[in-house]
């Protein structure tokens, strides 16, 4: 359980985070 | 008219939201919720509420600032209509209300990081008497009184020159600081004991509502969505900037923070103390927030392997980021009522010696005494609430599904978001505000026999008579405050 809950907060919040910092670049890259 | 200034990169506005959103919330008061309430318990519905809470309302703001370009009063007013700047003028006054007493928070930061680098810190064999003769001195008056004028001083240099340039600066570091700091914690010998606790979550905790009302609190004050502040620096922005991607960054980026923040303290408490740690953590000593800063946190980095020089340099470190993290915040403060003066026809320059005046003023009863702090606190924090839910009712007047479409989605690049924001600004949002406000109420109405009393700290009293007064005033107001803001 313990694994479970870290995977899912961890990768929710830093895998947002990085998913949105992709998105940004790409933005950025197509402007 | 005067040329309006405009944040120059794509990155310095991010940081610049960053420096909103991160803030001493992430660092003092976080790790001691998890605490009380069951560790992993906690995170899930923190995650939850992330999504149904903070970032809905920060793409509100951030679209808000974009479409309006104006202070809380004006931008209400073009979303809500003119009968609303009464609201705009409550949304301002709570940021206004926070960073009086906020000011004094960055102040204690500042003095803190000098009383490590000077190694009193880490000489001192009891924190609290340390923290007990600080705070009961006139020391934090003269540090509220610093933070101010550096503040003041950022901000006279402008949005590009002051703002922009300090976050570029204040937030990478503060950024690099935690790593630091996180990455010598989790070395520890036993941190895992500590990690272990902060995901394991417990079912008899998730079924217990007051988890779930901490969990939704602290997305309400720790995230930076329903202050004003991310709509006030929004309306710095070039047309084509993004809301989603930008406002989840920031959302995100925030509770990354808190998480890092969470870990390191956490593994450090269970390293250093064992069991022991935790109930440090929870108990606290003083006031619950300044009791883990200011205590607790001096305490454990004392019990690091190595000698004073060591102890010093990681309490410098911590109480730098901590001093960072309030001060980028502070700065979106001093700016909203700066720029709410400004629309109200004061010119820009007086406007931030007014800011600063009043700040200093009304900062002082909070520089002075630690009961005037906690009942600051407890007002304007739930004031925050209430800005949710004003915020939402401007996005819900203009038309919700027209803003959506228009403001949220109307940016080339930027992620599209569905019909279901609809129903969270609609109805999950006012519920969740409406059911916390009563909560508290509540609360206080069964803790104090006399939760009327407008003089004790923690009354539902002290809060009718303050948001109360300043209602009415700005009710009567209103028809001056929307002709003022508009002619600007």
């Amino acid at each position: 359980m313990t694994l479970f809950t870290m995977i899912l907060t961890l990768g929710s919040i830093f895998g947002g985070l990085a998913l949105m910092l992709w998105l940004a670049f790409r933005q950025n890259a197509n402007k | 008219m005067a040329k309006r200034d405009f944040f120059v990169s794509r990155w310095g506005f991010v940081l610049s939201l960053l420096g909103i959103a991160i803030g001493a919330g992430n660092i003092w008061r976080f790790s001691r919720v998890v605490a009380q309430n069951g560790g992993g318990s906690f995170i899930i519905p923190w995650v939850i509420f992330l999504f149904i809470w903070s970032i809905p309302l920060i793409l509100a703001e951030i679209a808000m600032g974009k479409l309006t370009k104006k202070a809380p009063i004006g931008a209400i007013v073009k979303t809500a209509g003119p009968s609303f700047g009464w609201m705009g003028a409550f949304i301002a006054l709570v940021a206004s209300g926070i960073l009086f007493y906020y000011s004094v928070v960055v102040g204690w930061g500042f003095r803190y990081f000098f009383y490590s680098i000077s190694g009193e810190l880490a000489k001192t064999t009891d924190h609290s008497a340390l923290w007990h003769s600080f705070s009961h001195s006139f020391q934090p008056l003269f540090f509220h009184l610093a933070s101010i004028i550096i503040g003041c001083l950022i901000i006279y240099k402008g949005i590009s020159k002051g703002i922009e340039r300090s976050n570029k600066i204040l937030v990478p570091a503060l950024l690099v600081i935690i790593l630091v700091i996180a990455i010598r914690a989790l070395t520890l010998p036993g941190a895992w004991k500590g990690i272990s606790y902060f995901f394991t979550p417990h079912l008899t905790d998730l079924k217990n509502y007051r988890v779930w009302i901490a969990a939704l609190t602290q997305n309400a004050w720790d995230t930076g969505a329903g202050w004003g502040l991310l709509l006030v620096y929004s309306g710095y922005t070039r047309q084509g900037e993004s809301v989603t991607i930008n406002g989840c960054l920031t959302a995100f980026g925030n509770n990354a923070v808190s998480l890092i923040m969470g870990m390191t303290i956490f593994a450090t408490a269970f390293a250093l103390e064992n069991q022991m740690g935790l109930q440090s953590l929870s108990i606290g000593e003083g006031s619950t927030n300044t009791g883990l800063t200011f205590i607790y946190i001096p305490k454990l980095f004392q019990a690091l392997p190595g000698g004073e020089g060591v102890h010093a340099a990681f309490a410098a470190i911590f109480f730098l980021a901590f001093s960072f993290a309030a001060l980028s915040s502070m700065l979106s403060m001093l700016q909203l009522t700066t720029q709410v003066f400004n629309e109200l026809g004061i010119k820009r320059t007086r406007a931030i010696l007014l800011t600063g005046g009043i700040a200093l003023l009304f900062g002082t009863p909070s520089a002075l005494s630690m009961a005037f702090f906690e009942n600051q606190d407890w007002v304007w924090s739930i004031g925050l609430i209430m800005n949710g839910l004003f915020i939402a009712f401007g996005v819900i007047r203009y038309g919700t599904d027209r803003f959506r479409r228009e403001m949220i989605n109307g940016v080339k690049g930027d992620f599209k978001v569905g019909k279901f924001y609809n129903f969270i600004i609609k109805y999950a949002i006012p519920a969740q505000g409406i059911f916390l406000i009563g909560w508290y109420f509540y609360q206080s109405m069964t803790l104090d026999a006399e939760w009327w009393n407008p003089f004790h700290i923690y009354s539902v009293g002290t809060i009718v008579f303050q948001w109360g007064g300043a209602l009415i005033i700005f009710l009567i107001l209103n028809k001056k405050l929307v002709k003022r803001t508009l002619k600007s």
